[in-house]
């Protein structure tokens, strides 16, 4: 993002920033699952 | 939640240029449509190499007993052309439609993250050198068994195998790793970047496909990520994750890929029915019928394709509920998928039908692969899957169903669009030699595995009994008719982008009818920037 970018840009910029972490964070829950199903399931 | 950008806004350096020069085009590439043609020849080349290994793989199949390879070559050259062919031909190539056409159907001026986009590609290129490694590592003394575990990379053979096995999981990381940047971004491009007045519900069914494929792999190819990372563990660690003498439980990485692994087959379906989704209301003449529900059966194929995994696995011994489950769940799926076809086929209906080869393969896609979902019910029903599981019936199956189901739909959608990606008309003539030349060649070659499976004849071995000689012999001839057939597409790909018919912007005339995108507003090609002026949708 640079200076020169305008309010509307930056705002757009923002927001797909904003929904990729969205969508990044329930892969990275989703990555983890396993562990949590193992511990769930297998072991106890 | 669409977005718009102003050309006022644009910052005038950055968007008025023409494309870069030399390697660093394609090496920094940001440009949506560079990205897209990368991923497509990324694509083609893998479709070389693992067809080159399905060429190995029929060779020594032509007859009984051992002639070319060594049983554990075999094996590993079983795994890695399914690999390949998932991740590196089918999965690739529709991201590189996807790159290519969604901005411009939505009138985006690019994908959502660009630096992401190339991030995404450029790890492509690592992850098949890491594959084609663990193929290859084998010939170095000491380095253990080949990978002769199939795709689904089952332990405890998947502990017990070479340095290969190490090198196809940091392959799989890496190829999950891109898959999920890639779907990231299609996603956002698709929620924040349409063009005024595009909105959800008049976006081309490609772009629906690639919304809910994109979801898909972000909820299943972390859970492969995760699973292959246990086995790392297991194989270096010390861990027992999936080790019973440890407290672990084999059974356990089953699931954990099949989790990933039948929604995958989605996956690589669904960008091929959006691809139908355009095809057939073109050159029919007629809107797609019933675009709404079309949208809603995708919706359903998504949600139902995730819980029904374990119908890979009747064998192991699960609990009658839980097989009473999923045998349910899967035959259920033959709902949306068969309400889909028919929706295409009403499209068809007394329209001004002309028969051009993207057209060809449409309907072939519709005849064969039904033929695939009645192959895949019988597979479904439990008792019948005991006496089908690991034969060449199942081989059979998935061939019909992802081949005409992803592998020609690609094909469609590359001849659709290649008059607006190369600004030429490809030759047509040969277009439709090509399509009857692999939609024959390819029934020879898989139709005979539906009776050599049923006849009791198992899958992943090297060696047969004499009684399955003739089958055989049809399907590897079939194959090599088959594998040929590819390089008369690549010679009608190399004629089309080096010269011939110039194309307009709008090169078939029944493109504009019912819900299509923006691309057809954009010259054939269309310039390295889409849209500096934001597009209005009415």
């Amino acid at each position: 993002m640079t200076k020169e970018d305008s309010t509307e840009e930056q705002q757009l910029r923002k927001s797909n920033l904003r929904v990729a972490i969205i969508l990044g964070v329930i892969a990275l829950m989703v990555a983890l699952s396993p562990f949590y199903f193992l511990n769930r399931v297998v072991i106890n | 939640m669409s977005a718009v950008i102003h050309e006022s806004d644009l910052n005038s350096e950055a968007h008025h240029h023409g494309p870069p020069t030399g390697f660093k085009r394609w090496l920094y590439s940001t440009n949506h449509k560079d990205i897209g043609t990368m991923y497509l020849i990324f694509a083609l080349v893998m479709l070389f190499l693992g067809g080159a290994m399905a060429m190995l793989i029929r060779a020594e199949l032509y007859m009984p007993g051992l002639q070319i390879v060594n049983p554990d070559l075999y094996n590993n050259l079983v795994t890695d052309h399914a690999l390949i062919m998932v991740f590196g031909l089918v999965m690739p190539a529709a991201a590189g439609m996807a790159n290519w056409m969604i901005p411009m159907m939505i009138g985006a001026p690019d994908m959502a993250l660009p630096r992401m986009n190339n991030m995404s590609f450029w790890l492509l290129p690592a992850a098949a050198i890491l594959l084609v490694s663990s193929l290859l590592v084998q010939f170095i003394p000491g380095t253990g068994t080949p990978v002769n575990t199939g795709w689904t990379l089952y332990p405890p053979l998947s502990v017990q195998v070479g340095l290969g096995m190490d090198l196809l999981i940091f392959s799989v990381h890496l190829l999950g790793i891109s898959s999920i940047m890639a779907s990231i971004n299609i996603v956002t491009t698709i929620l924040n970047m349409r063009a005024p007045g595009m909105t959800m519900m008049k976006m081309p069914l490609f772009v629906w496909a690639w919304f809910f494929t994109g979801l898909l792999l972000i909820i299943i190819m972390p859970v492969l990520a995760g699973g292959v990372t246990m086995l790392l563990f297991d194989r270096h660690f010390g861990t027992s994750f999936f080790d019973a003498a440890g407290g672990g439980d084999p059974v356990l990485f089953q699931h954990l890929f099949w989790f990933f692994g039948h929604p995958e087959v989605y996956v690589l379906l669904l960008p091929s029915i959006g691809v139908l989704g355009m095809v057939i209301p073109t050159f029919s003449r007629k809107p797609l019928f019933g675009y709404k529900p079309l949208v809603y059966f995708m919706g359903f194929l998504f949600a139902l394709g995730l819980i029904v995994w374990a119908h890979h696995q009747y064998t192991i011994g699960m609990s009658l509920g839980a097989t009473t489950y999923f045998m349910i769940g899967t035959i259920l799926i033959s709902i949306p998928v068969g309400l889909m076809i028919f929706n295409f086929i009403f499209t068809m209906w007394r329209g001004s039908m002309t028969f051009e080869t993207p057209m060809l393969f449409a309907i072939a896609i519709i005849l064969m692969f039904s033929f695939a979902g009645v192959t895949g019910v019988m597979l479904a029903v439990v008792p019948a899957d005991l006496q089908y599981h690991d034969t060449y019936f199942v081989v059979a199956h998935f061939h019909y169903a992802l081949i005409p189901g992803a592998v020609f739909g690609l094909y469609a959608g590359v001849f659709y669009w290649l008059p607006k990606w190369t600004g030429h008309m490809y030759d047509e003539k040969l277009g439709k030699i090509f399509f009857w030349w692999t939609t024959l060649s390819f029934n020879l070659t898989f139709f005979p595995q539906h009776f050599s499976g049923l006849a009791g004849m198992p899958r992943r071995i090297i060696d047969y009994n004499i009684q399955y000689i003739e089958f055989n012999q049809i399907s590897s001839i079939g194959a090599f008719l088959f594998g040929l057939s590819h390089l008369l597409f690549l010679y009608i790909i190399i004629k089309t982008v080096k010269g011939g018919e110039k194309a307009p912007a709008k090169p078939w005339d029944g493109a504009q009818i019912g819900t299509p995108g923006l691309e057809w507003t954009l010259p054939s090609p269309p310039p390295f920037h889409s849209f500096t002026t934001p597009p209005e949708v009415k």
